[in-house]
């Protein structure tokens, strides 16, 4: 887990060349599994479904801002699912945003989305979370092959926040 | 003490559609408590019959020639009169017995 916080960026002559106010994200390579399934429907995973594999905090600096929510994260599953990754704010029961994929036996995928949220953040802590799961009996696998770490984590999940001035 | 496994597709594979059963790093952080105790001999031997029963098929799939390939071999058996494809897959199940 890192943190990147920045001001204004301009120019010598002062002129504004972007609004980035901070960047958190989470990376991690850690291989982790779980069994709790998502139901192939058209209803919004809730947070009971799949699991939880990532977390990101991010304490906006003014309710009018924007944050820009970035996943790109690696998995695969042991049966053909159609599955992939949620992702749930603060105690919310449904889901903001996701990626979804169907997945042949034994193949592995990259999941990556990006949710924008635009205003109305408050000033206190946003807790982010991202499940993941599929809608078949199978062990679904974050960051990893068949339950096992593979390339020594050097391929990574990340979950990036980015709270830009408007 | 945390129970750890070296396989935790083989926990799925014992258990399909139960709910609940995660793991990070290879330890395990969830189980469902519809399912027996959790314990380091009862992980190590849902590997053991795991390995006994599915071990086989890791090596089959990485051996077996593409779908594509396949049926390319098996048209030119049927033009042929030659058993190719046959004899590729049973030699394919004989490098990875079960």
């Amino acid at each position: 887990m890192s943190t990147v916080a920045v001001d204004t960026i301009e120019t010598l002559a002062g002129d504004e060349h972007a609004r980035l106010v901070q960047v958190v994200s989470t990376i991690t390579g850690t291989v982790a599994t779980g069994t709790t399934q998502i139901p192939w429907d058209d209803t919004p995973p809730l947070s009971s479904e799949g699991t939880e594999f990532m977390t990101r905090t991010i304490t906006p600096t003014n309710t009018n801002n924007t944050l820009v929510i970035e996943v790109s994260v690696g998995f695969m599953d042991t049966v053909a699912i159609n599955g992939g990754f949620a992702l749930f704010k603060d105690s919310d029961a449904s889901a903001i945003a996701g990626g979804y994929y169907h997945q042949s036996l034994y193949e592995e995928c990259r999941c990556n989305f990006t949710h924008v949220i635009t205003g109305s953040l408050g000033t206190s802590l946003i807790t982010f979370k991202l499940r993941g799961g599929g809608d078949a009996a199978g062990t679904f696998t974050f960051n990893g092959y068949a339950g096992s770490t593979k390339w020594n984590q050097v391929e990574k999940s990340t979950l990036t926040i980015s709270e830009i001035r408007v | 003490m945390s129970v750890t496994t070296k396989n935790a597709q083989s926990l799925g594979w014992k258990y399909p559609n139960v709910g609940g059963i995660s793991t990070v790093g290879g330890v395990v952080t969830g189980w469902n408590d519809s399912l027996p105790e959790l314990t380091q001999e009862l992980v190590d031997s849902i590997e053991a019959e795991w390995t006994a029963s599915e071990g086989h098929k890791e090596g089959r799939r990485k051996a077996y020639l593409s779908i594509p390939e396949q049926l390319d071999m098996q048209y030119w058996d049927s033009v042929n009169g030659t058993t190719k494809w046959r004899d590729a897959v049973a030699l394919v199940k004989s490098e990875n017995p079960k």
